[in-house]
């Protein structure tokens, strides 16, 4: 049943995935893209429509899925599933409260944890990049846009808006 | 997201005090899940308990549940049209950087052992296409043997 197995897949990603945001694009692109539920390219375009839309962008793309996969309650089962996790595990923090951030043994695994996130988040702009710098042009603007979000503050919103005028008005 | 929660929970609404909300921000991020959920989550338990942390969960997910829904159902409607096409062939490279420049500036801080643990992962997901769940249980694992490790001394 597609609704059960949103559900479990966003549980999955729910709950291996540590930082939030970005953090957790890597996982979601590994699903649904094995699972045949997006194409690679789908996947690019769904992220900057997770990104555009308010409200936190793991929820947003789980929602997109499920959506996409089995309609309205699709995406119900599908945010459902991203939300559990955090909410029974938080619900314990919260209890036994920040004796857990203060372990030892939690400040050593962050100290691997951290890097290896960041690893994997790099691994989803590679695999990303594979279909996304298809041509000059598109490098072009990558680079472009690079540059601006590193030397300058900017609302990403800002951003895809224009990328998306440069792709409509030069035909990309 | 954070400025605009801390704007509301310690400001307004002194739910949490300046201290317990960067306490909440931190755990929250080193926890499984989307930050502003495990956020919504600490700040409710801490005001009402059970039901509170119920009720600020579902405040921080519902709306954005149905507005994307809502997007979700209108892009698929118009997807595969020429010109949507086009936008997105502009919009694709501009993602890739939103990301590259993600890993760019939260790498900025490492030393070279941050960086060698980084490119292992990176290179494990890359080329041996390994499941990025296995890259996070095996670093998870080597973080507490290294502290078990470190204790026996």
């Amino acid at each position: 049943m597609i609704y059960l197995e949103l559900f479990l897949t966003s549980l999955k990603i729910g709950l291996f995935s540590f930082g939030g945001g970005y953090a957790m694009l890597p996982l979601i692109r590994t699903e649904v893209v094995s699972k045949g539920w997006m194409t690679a390219p789908e996947f690019i375009d769904m992220v900057a429509i997770s990104q555009m839309t308010p409200g936190p962008i793991a929820i947003n793309a789980c929602t997109f899925v499920g959506y996409k996969m089995g309609g309205m309650m699709g995406s119900f089962a599908a945010s459902a599933g991203m939300i559990l996790p955090p909410f029974i595990f938080m619900s314990i923090i919260a209890v036994i409260w920040m004796k857990f951030a203060e372990a030892d043994v939690v400040q050593q695994v962050f100290k691997v944890l951290r890097p290896t996130t960041i690893g994997l988040i790099g691994s989803a702009a590679i695999l990303i990049a594979g279909n996304s710098l298809v041509n000059w042009q598109s490098i072009i603007l990558f680079l472009l846009t690079l540059v601006i979000l590193l030397r300058l503050k900017t609302n990403p919103i800002w951003l895809i808006l224009a990328g998306g005028l440069v792709g409509f008005v030069f035909k990309l | 997201m954070l400025p605009l929660i801390q704007h509301e929970v310690v400001d307004k609404k002194g739910w949490l005090s300046e201290d317990e909300f960067l306490n909440c921000t931190a755990l929250s991020q080193s926890s499984p899940g989307p930050i502003a959920v495990n956020i919504a989550v600490l700040t409710g338990y801490r005001t009402h308990k059970f039901w509170g942390s119920v009720c600020t969960t579902l405040g921080a997910v519902l709306p954005a549940i149905f507005i994307m829904t809502g997007v979700a159902a209108l892009f698929s409607h118009f997807y595969g049209q020429k010109a949507l096409d086009h936008i997105f062939a502009g919009i694709r490279p501009v993602v890739t950087a939103l990301i590259a420049s993600a890993v760019i500036k939260m790498g900025k801080n490492f030393r070279f052992r941050g960086y060698f643990v980084g490119a292992i992962a990176l290179l494990l997901v890359v080329v041996l296409k390994v499941s990025p769940i296995y890259v996070i249980l095996g670093s998870i694992s080597i973080g507490v043997i290294i502290h078990f490790i470190k204790g026996k001394k």
